[in-house]
Formats: C-alpha cells, sequence, structure tokens
C-alpha cells in the first residue's frame, strides 16, 4: 500500500465504518441511502390513521401485522414539496435506536431503487451548508456511478422528542 | 309397532347422546337440560314396557340429579356412568334386544353397583366378578404401592414437591377407582382415606410431617396385605377376608387436625392486648384443672377476662395465620414467562375480534348456510373460552393483598386510638396479576384514609348512637366485566363543607364556581388534598389521594364515591377485568374512525336546535334534559372533518369523567364492540387524549379515545382561546 493511499485511509478512518450495503431510494429527485441493517422491511403504500396535535410530516399510525408503528413523510420532514402518494410510494419499515429506547417506524419515501455497496473510499464526510440546512442526520455523502447518495442516519432524523412535539391546534 | 317405537326411542336418546357429551362436573345448565330430556324419554320407555331399560333410565337420572346436588362422591365416576348407561341404551334400542348388547349391560352394571345406593338396580341378569379383571388390578395395584413406597421417600426429604406429592396422590386415587369398580370396597375404602389426607396436603391444608409419611406407609403396608389377601381369596373362591381399618383412620383424624404451629389464641389476644400475661397464665391453670380441657377461648369469655367479639376476632385471625393462603401452590404448575403470557392475550383477544368479524361479513351471512353457521357457533364458543383461559392464566385471587390489610388496619387503628373491624368478602376475586401489584398502593392510601379520617373515635362513636367499634369493609367481585373492589366505612362521611373550604383555599375552586355535591366529593382526589385538620403521620403526608386517582386512571378505571354524613363512605373502584381489552363505541369524526371507551358513555342524543345555546367566551352548550353540557367538538381538536359541522346535523355523546359531563360531538356512530388496545409507543406516549390505538375490522389503526385527557385538552383549548381573545 502506498503512503498516500495509507493517508487516505487515516483520514476517512471514522467514514470506513460507514461502508456497508444501502438501500437507496429518491425523493424529488435526489438520491438517499438508508444503512441495510436499520431496515426491515419495504411495503407498498397503505391506510394511514392521522394522529392528531402531531407535526405535519408525521403521517400517523400503521397496522404492520398487529403492531402500531408510527410513519413520518421524509418529503416534508426535509421541507421538500409534497407529493400526492402514487404506485411507487414506499414505506420503509426501520429499526431506529432513540433515547426512549428502540423505535420501530415507517418511512415515506417517493421510490426504493437497489441496494448498493458503498466502500469507505467512497464516502465523504457531510458538508457544511452552514445554519441553512441540518446536516446532523447525514453519515455522510457516497459518491457512485457519476451521481451522489445521501446516507442518512435515521437515528438521528427523528428524535423521539421530534415526534411528540405537541402542537396545539390553531397554533 | 314395536319396531316404530323403537326408532323413536333411538332418536330420543341420540339427543341424549349430545347432551351428555356436553356435560361437565359442576355445569348445572347441561345437567339440566340432560335431566330434561331423559323426563322426555320416560313416557316413550313406559310405553315399550321395558322394564330393565326403565331401570337403566331411572338410574341415569338418579346419578343425574346426585351430580347436580353434589351427592356424589366421585363426580366423574358419576359422568362417566351416565355416558355409559346413554351408549347402553342406545346401542339396546338400536339393536332391538339385550342380548347384542351384554358386554355393555355388563360393563355398566358394575359401574352402577359402585357408584349408586345399592339396589337401586334389579338386575335382569347376574353379575359374575371377573376372576382376569381382577387378576389385572392385582397386578396394577401392587405396581402402585411399590412405586408409592419409593416416593414417599423422597417426599420425606422434599417436603415441598408438589409433584412427588402429586406423584403419591395419583397410584391411590387409580386404585380407589379400579377398586370401587370391582367392588372391592374395603380396598376402596381404604385409599379413598389416605387420598382425602393427600388431597388435603396437596391444596396446602396440610404440611408433610414425618408422622404423615409413617401413617401412609402404613396404609400401604394395609393395602398389601389386603392385596395378599385377594389374591389368595380369588385363588380359593372363598369370599375376601375383612380388614380392621379403624386404626388407619384414626391415625387419619389425627395427622389431619389442624396444624397447630400458628400462633396460639393466648397469644393473638395478648398481641391485640386484649389479654394480659398473668390473667392468660390463670385461664390456662383452669383449662389444666378441668377434666375435658374446655377451649381457651371459652375459659376467656366466662370469667369475663375478654368480650366474645374479641375472642371471634382473634380465632378469625389465629385460622387466617394457620390456614395456608388460597393460592398457596394447589395444583401443578408450570412457570412461563409473563411476556409470553401477555402475547398469548393479546393474540386471543384479536382472535376474538375477527372472528366475530367473519361472523358478521355479509357475504358470510348472505350464505345463510346451517352448517357454516353452526360451526361458526362452535368457533365462537371455543375462541371465547380460549380467550378466557388465556385471561386467567394471568388472574390472581386478590385476598393476598386484601390480607395486607389486616396487619395495616390493626397497626393504624391503635396507633390513631379507634377501635376498628375489619371484614374482607371476595377474597376468591380474581384479578389480573399485573394489575394487583398496581393497586396495592392506592387500597393502602385508601384503607389508611378510612382510618384516619373516615372513622371517629369510639367516644365520638358513642356520642352519635354508634357501635363504639368501627368497621370497615373491604369487598371485591366482579360486575359486568369489571373487578369492583370497594372499601367502606360506617363513620362520619365526607365533610363536604370543609373539602369546599379547603379547596377553595387552595385555589382548586374558584370563589364563584357552583359544584355539585358529587364534585365537591371528588375533590379528595386532587392533587395537594389532605381533608384532615392536623398533618398526622399516617395519610397527611403530600402524597394525597390524587395518586389514587390517578393510577386508577392509569388502569382505564373509575372510582365512585357514595358517602352519606354521619354515616358512612364507601369509595368503589371500578377496574376492568384485563388491561388488554376494552369496551369501546366506534365513532366517526370526518374520514378518522375513533374509539369511545363505554365506560364513560352515558347516552347519546342528536340535538334539535332549541338545545343548542351559544355563551360568549364560555363556549357552547347543549340541554340534556335539565342539564347544560359543555359541547366539545372533536372535530375542532383533532382538526378533522368539518369543524364549524352544525350540532343538530352531528351526534352528541354524553360522556362523563370524575362526574364532570360532556357533550362530546361526532358524525356518527359506528358500532360497539370489543377492542384491543395497543400501545401507540413511547414516541406518542405525551399526546393528551389518547389512550392508545387499536387494529379495527378493515386492518386499519384506530385511536382510542383518553376522556380525562380529553377534558383537559378541551380545557387547555378554552383557556388558549381566552387569552387570545383578551390580547
Amino acid at each position: 500500500m502506498t503512503q498516500a493511499a495509507q493517508r487516505i485511509n487515516q483520514s476517512g478512518f471514522a467514514l470506513k465504518e460507514r461502508e456497508g450495503k444501502y438501500l437507496t431510494f429518491t425523493l424529488a429527485g435526489e438520491d438517499y441511502g438508508l444503512e441495510i441493517l436499520k431496515v426491515r422491511e419495504i411495503i407498498g403504500m397503505m391506510d394511514i390513521t392521522g394522529i392528531p396535535q402531531t407535526p405535519d410530516f408525521v403521517k400517523g399510525v400503521i397496522n404492520l401485522r398487529g403492531r402500531v408503528i408510527p410513519v413520518i413523510d421524509l418529503r416534508l420532514k426535509f421541507g421538500l414539496p409534497p407529493m400526492e402518494y402514487g404506485e411507487r410510494t414506499c414505506i420503509i419499515v426501520v429499526d431506529a435506536a432513540g433515547p426512549g429506547g428502540a423505535l420501530q417506524m415507517g418511512v415515506v419515501v417517493d421510490a426504493v431503487s437497489e441496494v448498493m455497496n458503498v466502500s469507505g473510499e467512497d464516502i465523504e464526510p457531510p458538508p457544511s451548508f452552514g445554519a441553512r440546512i441540518r446536516t446532523a442526520y447525514i453519515l455522510g455523502i457516497a459518491k457512485a456511478r457519476g451521481g451522489i447518495k445521501i446516507l442518512l442516519d435515521i437515528d438521528r432524523v427523528l428524535t423521539a422528542e421530534e415526534l411528540a412535539v405537541m402542537e396545539l391546534p390553531g397554533s | 309397532m314395536r319396531q316404530a317405537e323403537l326408532a323413536d326411542v333411538a332418536a330420543g336418546l341420540e339427543h341424549l347422546a349430545l347432551k351428555v357429551v356436553m356435560l361437565d362436573e359442576g355445569d348445572v345448565a347441561a345437567l339440566g337440560a340432560f335431566l330434561a330430556e331423559i323426563d322426555r324419554l320416560k313416557p316413550l320407555f313406559d310405553s315399550l314396557g321395558e322394564e330393565s331399560a326403565l331401570l337403566v333410565l331411572e338410574h341415569l337420572e338418579r346419578v343425574g340429579n346426585g351430580l347436580v346436588l353434589r351427592e356424589l362422591d366421585n363426580a366423574v365416576a358419576g359422568l362417566e356412568m351416565l355416558n355409559q348407561g346413554v351408549t347402553l341404551l342406545l346401542d339396546w334400542a338400536r339393536a332391538g334386544d339385550w342380548v347384542a348388547v351384554r358386554p355393555a349391560w355388563d360393563s355398566f352394571q358394575r359401574l352402577a353397583s359402585a357408584d349408586a345406593p345399592p339396589a337401586s338396580l334389579s338386575p335382569p341378569l347376574d353379575f359374575v366378578n371377573d376372576p382376569e379383571l381382577v387378576g389385572g388390578f392385582l397386578l396394577e395395584a401392587q405396581e402402585h404401592l411399590e412405586g408409592i413406597e419409593t416416593r414417599l421417600v423422597f417426599l420425606e426429604q422434599n417436603p415441598e414437591d408438589l409433584e412427588a406429592i402429586n406423584a403419591i396422590f395419583r397410584p391411590f386415587h387409580t386404585i380407589k377407582g379400579v377398586a370401587g369398580f370391582l367392588q372391592l370396597t374395603q380396598i376402596q375404602e381404604a385409599s379413598h382415606e389416605v387420598e382425602s389426607v393427600l388431597d388435603q396436603v396437596r391444596s396446602g391444608h396440610l404440611i408433610v410431617s414425618p408422622d404423615l409419611v409413617n401413617l401412609v406407609l402404613a396404609a400401604v403396608d394395609l393395602l398389601k396385605e389386603m392385596l395378599a389377601d385377594l389374591r389368595e381369596a380369588l385363588a380359593q373362591g372363598r369370599p375376601v377376608t375383612l380388614f380392621d381399618l379403624g386404626p388407619l383412620k384414626a391415625g387419619i383424624a389425627q395427622v389431619a387436625q389442624p396444624a397447630t404451629d400458628g400462633p396460639r389464641l393466648g397469644e393473638i389476644l395478648m398481641d391485640r392486648g386484649e389479654l394480659e400475661a398473668e390473667e392468660l397464665e390463670e385461664a390456662l391453670e383452669i383449662q389444666r384443672a378441668q377434666e375435658q380441657p374446655r377451649p381457651l377461648g371459652e375459659i376467656l369469655v366466662e370469667d369475663g377476662r375478654v368480650p366474645p367479639q374479641k375472642v371471634a376476632q382473634a380465632l378469625v385471625q389465629q385460622l387466617g395465620k394457620t390456614r395456608p393462603a388460597s393460592e398457596g401452590p394447589a395444583a401443578e404448575t408450570v412457570k412461563v414467562d409473563l411476556a409470553k403470557v401477555d402475547n398469548l392475550v393479546d393474540l386471543m383477544g384479536e382472535l376474538v375480534i375477527v372472528q366475530s368479524q367473519v361472523r358478521q361479513n355479509p357475504q358470510i351471512l348472505a350464505l345463510a348456510d346451517q352448517k357454516l353457521t353452526r360451526d361458526l357457533g362452535q368457533m365462537a364458543r371455543i375462541t371465547s373460552e380460549l380467550q378466557k383461559i388465556s385471561m386467567s392464566m394471568r388472574m390472581i385471587p386478590i385476598g393476598a393483598t386484601f390480607r395486607k390489610m389486616v396487619r395495616l388496619v390493626r397497626d393504624l387503628s391503635q396507633k390513631v386510638k379507634k377501635s376498628v373491624a375489619l371484614h374482607l368478602e371476595g377474597e376468591d376475586t380474581e384479578i389480573d396479576r399485573n394489575m394487583v401489584e398496581t393497586i396495592y398502593d392506592p387500597l393502602v392510601h385508601l384503607v389508611r384514609n378510612a382510618v384516619d379520617h373516615g372513622l371517629e373515635t369510639p367516644e365520638e362513636r358513642r356520642a352519635a348512637g354508634k357501635n363504639p367499634e368501627g368497621s370497615l369493609w373491604l369487598r371485591a367481585y366482579h360486575k359486568g366485566g369489571n373487578i369492583i373492589i370497594e372499601i367502606e366505612d360506617d363513620g362520619r362521611g365526607l365533610d363536604r363543607e370543609a373539602i369546599l373550604a379547603k379547596a377553595r383555599g387552595r385555589g382548586l375552586v374558584a370563589d364563584g364556581d357552583q359544584l355539585s355535591a358529587a364534585q365537591v366529593d371528588y375533590l379528595i382526589f386532587q392533587p395537594g388534598f389532605s381533608t384532615a385538620p392536623e398533618v398526622t403521620d399516617i395519610s397527611g403526608r403530600g402524597v394525597g389521594l390524587d395518586v389514587v386517582g390517578q393510577t386508577v386512571e392509569r388502569l382505564r378505571g373509575k372510582i365512585e364515591i357514595s358517602s352519606h354524613p354521619g354515616e358512612g363512605c364507601r369509595l368503589t373502584l371500578r377496574l376492568p377485568l384485563t388491561l388488554a381489552i376494552i369496551d369501546g363505541m366506534v365513532v366517526k369524526v370526518g374520514e378518522e374512525r375513533y374509539v369511545l371507551p363505554t365506560v364513560g358513555v352515558r347516552e347519546t342524543l342528536r340535538p334539535s336546535g332549541d338545545d343548542y345555546f351559544t355563551v360568549s367566551g364560555k363556549g357552547e352548550l347543549i340541554r340534556v334534559r335539565d342539564r347544560l353540557l359543555p359541547l366539545v367538538r372533536l372535530h375542532r381538536l383533532f382538526e378533522v372533518g368539518e369543524a364549524d359541522i352544525s350540532p343538530t346535523a352531528a351526534l352528541v355523546m354524553v360522556v362523563e369523567h370524575e362526574g364532570e359531563q360532556r357533550a362530546l360531538l361526532v358524525d356518527e356512530i359506528l358500532g360497539k364492540q370489543e377492542v384491543v388496545i395497543k400501545s401507540l409507543g413511547h414516541v406518542f406516549q405525551k399526546l393528551s387524549g389518547l389512550a392508545g390505538g387499536t387494529i379495527l375490522g378493515d386492518g386499519r389503526v384506530g385511536l382510542i379515545l383518553d376522556l380525562a385527557g380529553l377534558m383537559e385538552l378541551e380545557k387547555g383549548n378554552a383557556r388558549e382561546h381566552t387569552r387570545r381573545m383578551m390580547t
């Protein structure tokens, strides 16, 4: 191994841990990736029961084989324009770790693309956009086949506090 | 002619056969149906003129009656006998004569003579003791007795081992049963005696002592002798020798004496401060001097040292201590992870709901297929039975919790120098084990409160013309799918004026507010409320009854207060039988469906325009008969559907929580059903107004409303509204 390569490896040590398989999906034309180990299953769109007094990105709850799990809309969460749910709209069921313990929840995305292998050297640390965009829930940016995939830290996308934010009606 | 009648009889007997398989010991309804069927058959038999058949039928009737009245020693054998009898009659009616059914008749005969009063049947055919059967029994019994001996030694070393007791009990039971069947009355009697002692051990009424083990060993020896004699008698064709069972019975009577290692009566009385040590010594002296010693209690009462009631109470206490708790090891048990049981209960609940959905499916109803309907009915019975069983797996008797209060009341009453008699009722009432732990602290609170505040001092009571000794009742019973726990005292009742004054002082009630008597009573469950003028170290320790209220609420229960000044106060805790299922009304608001717990719903009505009023600032009111109730619009609260829908176009549900009523506006009622409560997860825990979710018939999640939270939410909204109006 050349010295140059070693240097890269050292600087990318933290990112090396993030290499592995990712489930990629699209949201408003952008590509995102989710660690495959966090994904439980992918289900088609189903009836969602709205929960009052919650932020609008919390779509509500669904019945997943007898279990009641919350569902959030990632478009709304990221402040992207809402879109009618269609044929390709999916709910990705993920196991997120929150401060209140493990939390299974559904994430609504435009469409699921593929499962891809991301190697450590392809991952860039999250860029800084200043205060305009929160980057805390971005693990890194993966360069792949001419495009980029935004790797999400699903544990941070939603903290339990955020889900439970109480919005008084009318306020 | 006779053929046709026999066919009639056979048809009737088939009915009877159907009934007999449904029979169960203690199931009086099924037994009643069985006996009614026999009554119907009797005239038919009469007209046939078949005396033997009529005799059999009458015998079945007698056994059936015996089962209903619980007069039979061995109900299982009785049931078996009914079964055999019906089969026999059926075979006979089909064959048309007795010859074809001779073996069945023989075995019925044996059962009949073993189990019913002798000479109840004049046998048309003679009965021979079957040497082959007896030989088989001898072999079997010998094996059993040998097994018992080895297990007894093991039991002596491990007296707590229930399995060992059962392993000894069962072979005795078998020997008894077969001996009875073969009319070996003495063997039957001896094994029955031992069996009944072992049964007491099994149920925890007796403990395994060396004496007991010796006794059972002696019984084994005796039975061995009897078997040897029987073998000889069989070989020589002579009648069996009569053995003397006297010593065995005497030994059993001695061992079966109630265990005396509990506290003695005198000690209890001294503990309770009713008796001095010297007095007890004197009384014991008297007892010793008597030729036929009389019970200590009698002597004490006669001498006027202790009042009779006190002795009675002490005796009750003694019994309570000596007798192991009723939930003690009584049967074989398996330890199972509680989470598994919870999961099972959950799934059973789902199953019950799904099967009722299937049954009510319009397409299935449209089929109108008789067999399908019957099968579905059968399935419903089985599922509900399964549900009951799975729920009962989580249930334990409340007695242990109640008995803890005995000590509490005793200590408390001494501390506050009041004399209190505690009455426990319904100790066997079963309650969800998760609930029993949660309900303990609230119960302690309520009992403390009753003793400290509710009951008066003996002087006050005398002055009021009451028995100086106050009474406190703890009751538990099941009613309408709920478990009810009552704490009642015959004390002074709630002092509504004091409560109100205090509430005003604490700012819980505004000066101008008019409260109903019930609302005043419920104030005691408000945070930071204590009615005793001075803080005592018993109940005035800051955490008031509000904790009780919250706990009961968390269990989705209700507290009712019924207080009569000067006569007493009764607090009724109404708790759901299980934490997993509630009875709910499914309502529709906009496109969403919500489930309202039926406990909180008082009535439903469609208001007319005349009944709707608006009050500036205070909001909307609905007149329900002579009361005006604040209108709560679920539409606005949850932002679903038409926010400004006219109440006359919607439905009003009158809901009640802690004596407060509200008119809840919904679009329509979709139905009433049992729903399994699912947690919404910790993320949504803080949302007020929601108690959880449930899976509705179409697989979607429906939200279960929480009335307390709803009222809070509505109050908050009203305040918010007022605030915005002011600024």
